[in-house]
């Protein structure tokens, strides 16, 4: 199942993120927007630190995205690790 | 450090982004030097940035039925229209050392210099975090900054004009309709020089080019033929590219 959420963060950047799963586990992330990330090479690894979660872990993304930030010191502009993690519950959410 | 100016120039979408890749790859070198280029976009085109869906972003029927190319930046930010006659570009790719560590610094530094020439042309502008420029609370500038191996490179627009009904027409506004609400709301959060005062666009680029040059130990210059076949290439293999364009 794909499933989808977005939001224009106030004073930010609208993020979009897309999420297949099979009812269980996330299979696939992509987060699109008009955000900044450095490096932007980064992108790949947040998706990545996705896929694999447990849909009843959901609420674990945020800490996960976190340290992946603070490891690989990433710096996101517009947007914080807190959007993604709510993008990721809404979304989520919304196929429950 | 000294800078190269390279005077006002057109090209298509695909070799105006190739042009700032290839120029940042020689500054990381060594092989070129830190660069200032302003530029226009011949056809006109829809930029979009690194992060964005072009799918999501593009009315791409309604591009080639228009003659308008699209392409994907290095940089975040968002989709831009421009305007083959509606604006000026810039790009400024120089060492990261020279600019503060700070990104937000950094921008309203280099957004300075474009604040500086519209006071030249009698306007009061300001920086708007995270990278717009305002005239009377209303965009007329966007910019958009990447860093990638010890290089920065910031290119931005400057809108001479804008017909918001057209630059619609081309993007995918998250109102599928095009309704007369949704263009007056974006023309109350969007302007242009010509909206503004009666600054013709050279007048505009000659404010710019003193503004961004001043203080700067600088000189006139134009490309490598190293810098060209990199950008040409660049240009066919990335720029044009489905698997660049697509990739997200």
């Amino acid at each position: 199942m794909i499933v989808t959420s977005c939001e224009k963060v106030a004073g930010g950047k609208l993020v979009k993120l897309e999420l297949e799963h099979d009812g269980s586990r996330i299979k696939r992330a992509k987060l699109t927007g008009d955000f900044f990330m450095y490096p932007e090479d980064a992108l790949p690894k947040i998706e990545n630190s996705l896929v694999g979660l447990r849909i009843s872990d959901i609420d674990s993304a945020e800490v996960r995205i976190a340290e992946l930030i603070d490891s690989n010191a990433i710096q996101l502009i517009g947007f914080s690790a807190e959007t993604i993690a709510k993008l990721a519950k809404d979304a989520v959410g919304e196929s429950k | 450090m000294k800078w190269r100016l390279v005077e006002l120039e057109t090209h298509k979408a695909y070799m105006n982004m190739a042009l700032d890749e290839a120029v940042s790859e020689g500054v990381s070198k060594g092989t070129s030097p830190p660069t200032i280029r302003f530029y226009t976009w011949k056809p006109s085109a829809i930029s979009i940035g690194y992060f964005q869906s072009l799918a999501d972003e593009v009315d791409l029927e309604q591009c080639i039925d228009s003659g308008v190319d699209w392409v994907r930046r290095r940089t975040g930010g968002g989709a831009v229209y421009h305007d083959e006659l509606g604006e000026i570009t810039y790009s400024v790719i120089a060492p990261e050392s020279a600019f503060p560590k700070d990104i937000i610094k950094s921008y309203k530094l280099i957004c300075g210099w474009i604040i500086d020439g519209l006071k030249e042309l009698g306007l009061r502008a300001e920086f708007k975090p995270i990278n717009d420029i305002v005239v009377n609370g209303k965009k007329i500038s966007g910019n958009a900054q990447t860093r990638r191996g010890g290089v920065l490179l910031q290119h931005g627009t400057i809108l001479y004009t804008v017909d918001v009904r057209r630059m619609f027409s081309l993007l995918k506004v998250a109102d599928a309709k095009i309704s007369d609400k949704v263009i007056a709301s974006a023309e109350e959060r969007v302007t242009s020089l010509s909206d503004q005062c009666t600054a013709s666009r050279e007048e505009l680029y000659e404010a710019l080019k003193k503004t961004f040059s001043v203080g700067k130990e600088f000189e006139k210059g134009g490309w490598s033929a190293e810098e060209l076949t990199r950008a040409k290439e660049l240009s066919n293999l990335r720029y044009s590219s489905a698997e660049w364009n697509e990739m997200r």
